[in-house]
C-alpha cells in the first residue's frame, strides 16, 4: 500500500510539472507573448520597453528557469491590470469559489444519490422515470443558459433570492442549482447504473438465499458496495465544478476565481491568467490524488492487493 | 435447419438489425438529421438574412407575446435582427465546429494512439505524458485559456477543440490497440508474416471503428456544448457571426431588469435540443456497436 501511495504522489508531482510547462508555453504559442498583452496601437518603443520590463527579451530557456524558481518560492507572477502579486489576488478569491463548489458538491450528492439508489432498486417505476428525466436535463441544459433562465423566470418574478453577489446562504441557492445540474445528471446515471449492477452480483444472490431481509440487503450489501465508485466520481465532479464556475460566477457576479479569470482574459492580463490556470490545475490534481487515496483506504480489496 | 432467405429478405433483415428499436434512438437520429439539414440549408429556409433589419424593429417580442407578429416568429434582438433566422444560421457554426473538431481530434487520436501502442518505449511515455497533463487541467479552463491565446475565428475554434479534445481519443485508441494486439487473430496474422501496416489497416482498424464512432458522437455533443460556452464568454467566433452562444450572451444585459428574455432563451433552447439529439444518437450507437452495454 505504501508503494502505491508513493507512486501516486510522484506521478502527481510530474503532472504538476507538466502543467507548469503547458502554462508557461501557452502564451508563447504564437511566438511573441508581448503582442498578446499590449494594445495593438502601442508604438515600437512601448513594446520594447514592455519586453524589457517583463524580461521577455531574455532567452526562453532562461525565462523558463526563472519561472520555475519563482514558482517554487510561491511567486505566481504579477497581474498587469491590478499591479499586484497574482497570489494575493487569488487568495482573496479562493474562499468564495470553494464555498460555491463545495455547496454544489453537497447539493449534487444529497440530491442525486438517494434518487439514483431508488431508481436503481426499482427500475421502470415513477422514481426511475423522474431520475432519468432529470439526468437527461442535466446532460442537455448548458449551465450558463440555465443560470440565465433561473434569473429571468425565478429570481426576478419571485424576488426573494438575490441574483448577484455573495451575501449569505440565499445568494448561494441559484448559482448552486445552475452549476450543479450537470453533475446531478451524471451522478444520477452513475448511481442508478452502479446499483443495478451490484444487484446482480453473486454475493447479493447468496444473501438472498441465506434469507437476509430485503431491507438489509439494500442497505448493507448493495449500498456499501455501490458507495466506493460514487466517492471517486464525486472527486472528479469537484474539478468540473471548478471549471464550470467560470460561467456561473460571471453571471451571478460571484466574487471568486471564475470572475477573476474572466476579467483577466478581457483585460489581456496573461500573467494572471497563467497563475489562475496553474492554481486550478493544482487543485484538480491534488483532489484526484486525494480521492484515489481515500478510495484505496476504504476498499480492502485494493488495500490488500497492493500490499 | 437453415432456411435460405431471398436477397430482399436478407436486406430487410439487415435493415431491421441496424434501425433503432427504441424511441430514444429514433428521436436522436431525427433531431440530429434536422440540425444537420438546417445547417446545410440555413440560407434557403431562414426568412431573413443574418443582419437583415434595422434598429427600428429592435427587441420585438415573439409572435405569441403581446405586440409580437408572425413576421418575426421568435422576435428580434437589440439590432432588430430576426432571432429565428439567426438560430437557423447558428446551426452552421455548431455543426461545423462539432464535425471538424471531432474529425481533427480523431485523426490525432488514431495517429498518436497507434504510435504509442505499437512503438512503446519513449514514444509511449511522451504520448502518455501529454494525455495525462492535458486531462489533469479541468477541460473548460483549458479551452478558455487556449482560446484567449488564439484569435477569434472559426478555423481557430476548430483547431482549439481538435487539439484539446484529442487526449480522450488517444487514450481510447491506445488502449484498444494494446488490447487487440493480444488477441489470437492478430497474433495469427503476425505469425503468418503480415506486415504492420496490413495488420493495422485490415485487422485492427475495423475492430476499432465502432467504439471510435461512439466516442466521436459523444465528444461532438460535448464540443457543441463547449463552443456555445466559449461564444458566451466572447472567445469563439467573432460577435457578428450568429452562433448560439453569442446570441445567448447578447441577452445578458437584460438580466438585471429581467425583460426581453426571449433574446437569450430561444438560442439556448437550440443548444439544449442539439445536445439532446446528439446524446441520444450516441446512446443508440453505443448499443449498436457494443451489445454488452445494454
Amino acid at each position: 500500500m505504501f508503494r502505491y501511495f508513493a507512486r501516486r504522489i510522484i506521478q502527481s508531482v510530474f503532472l504538476i510539472l507538466g502543467v507548469v510547462f503547458i502554462v508557461f508555453f501557452m502564451i508563447r504559442i504564437n511566438g511573441d507573448p508581448v503582442s498578446l498583452m499590449i494594445s495593438r496601437d502601442a508604438t515600437m518603443e512601448q513594446r520594447e520597453a514592455f519586453r524589457k520590463a517583463h524580461g521577455f527579451d531574455r532567452p526562453v530557456s532562461v525565462q523558463f528557469a526563472d519561472y520555475l524558481v519563482r514558482l517554487s518560492q510561491g511567486d505566481l507572477g504579477n497581474s498587469l491590470q491590478y499591479r499586484l502579486p497574482a497570489s494575493a489576488l487569488i487568495q482573496q478569491r479562493l474562499i468564495p469559489t470553494f464555498e460555491l463548489a463545495f455547496s454544489t458538491l453537497i447539493f449534487i450528492a444529497v440530491f442525486s444519490i438517494p434518487l439514483g439508489i431508488l431508481a436503481g432498486l426499482y427500475p421502470n417505476t415513477p422514481f426511475d422515470l423522474i431520475a432519468r428525466f432529470i439526468a437527461l436535463l442535466g446532460q442537455t441544459l448548458p449551465s450558463f443558459w440555465l443560470a440565465m433562465l433561473l434569473i429571468f423566470f425565478v429570481a426576478v418574478p419571485i424576488d426573494i433570492l438575490p441574483t448577484f453577489g455573495r451575501d449569505g446562504f440565499a445568494s448561494l441557492i441559484l448559482p448552486m442549482i445552475a452549476l450543479g445540474l450537470g453533475g446531478v445528471g451524471q451522478m444520477l446515471r452513475l448511481t442508478r447504473a452502479t446499483v443495478l449492477e451490484v444487484r446482480h452480483e453473486n454475493y447479493i444472490r447468496t444473501a438472498n438465499a441465506k434469507g437476509v431481509s430485503p431491507r438489509n440487503i439494500a442497505t448493507r450489501h448493495i449500498l456499501l458496495n455501490a458507495a466506493l465508485p460514487l466517492i471517486s466520481v464525486l472527486g472528479i465532479q469537484f474539478t468540473y465544478l471548478l471549471g464550470g464556475s467560470v460561467y456561473i460566477e460571471t453571471i451571478f457576479s460571484w466574487p471568486g476565481l471564475g470572475t477573476l479569470l474572466e476579467g483577466a482574459i478581457n483585460n489581456r492580463d496573461f500573467p494572471l491568467v497563467q497563475a489562475i490556470t496553474f492554481i486550478i490545475a493544482l487543485f484538480a490534481i491534488s483532489i484526484n490524488l486525494l480521492t484515489d487515496l481515500i478510495y484505496m483506504l476504504l476498499d480492502p480489496r485494493i488495500r490488500e492487493a497492493t500490499g | 435447419m437453415i432456411t435460405r432467405l431471398t436477397p430482399a429478405q436478407q436486406r430487410r433483415q439487415a435493415l431491421r438489425q441496424i434501425l433503432p428499436k427504441d424511441f430514444g434512438g429514433v428521436l436522436g437520429i431525427l433531431i440530429t438529421a434536422i440540425i444537420v439539414g438546417v445547417a446545410l440549408f440555413a440560407p434557403l429556409i431562414a426568412p431573413y438574412g443574418i443582419k437583415e433589419g434595422s434598429r427600428r424593429d429592435a427587441k420585438l417580442p415573439p409572435a405569441w407575446y403581446e405586440g409580437g407578429s408572425t413576421a418575426h416568429l421568435l422576435g428580434t434582438d437589440v439590432q432588430g435582427w430576426d432571432i429565428y433566422s439567426r438560430i437557423l444560421h447558428g446551426a452552421r457554426v455548431s455543426v461545423t465546429v462539432g464535425v471538424f473538431g471531432v474529425l481533427l481530434a480523431s485523426i490525432i487520436g488514431l495517429t498518436l494512439g497507434t504510435l504509442a501502442a505499437y512503438f512503446g518505449g519513449w514514444v509511449d511515455m511522451l504520448v502518455n505524458a501529454f494525455v495525462n497533463v492535458m486531462l489533469s487541467i479541468p477541460y473548460l479552463v483549458l479551452v478558455i485559456v487556449v482560446a484567449t491565446v488564439f484569435g477569434r475565428s472559426l478555423v481557430n475554434v476548430i483547431l482549439i477543440f481538435g487539439i484539446t479534445d484529442s487526449p480522450v481519443f488517444i487514450r481510447l485508441v491506445r488502449g484498444e490497440v494494446l488490447r487487440l494486439r493480444e488477441q489470437e487473430f492478430i497474433q495469427a496474422a503476425e505469425s503468418l508474416g503480415a506486415q504492420t501496416g496490413r495488420i493495422l489497416g485490415l485487422h485492427i482498424m475495423p475492430n476499432l471503428i465502432g467504439i471510435l464512432i461512439t466516442l466521436a458522437t459523444f465528444e461532438m455533443s460535448a464540443m457543441i456544448f463547449y463552443e456555445a460556452g466559449l461564444s458566451f464568454l466572447g472567445l469563439s467566433v467573432p460577435p457578428d457571426i450568429p452562433s448560439w452562444g453569442n446570441m445567448v450572451s447578447a441577452g445578458r444585459r437584460f438580466l438585471i431588469t429581467g425583460g426581453n428574455s426571449w433574446i437569450a432563451v430561444y438560442p439556448g433552447l437550440a443548444i439544449a435540443l442539439t445536445a439532446l439529439g446528439v446524446n441520444l444518437l450516441g446512446d443508440w450507437l453505443r448499443d449498436v456497436f457494443d451489445p454488452r452495454s445494454k
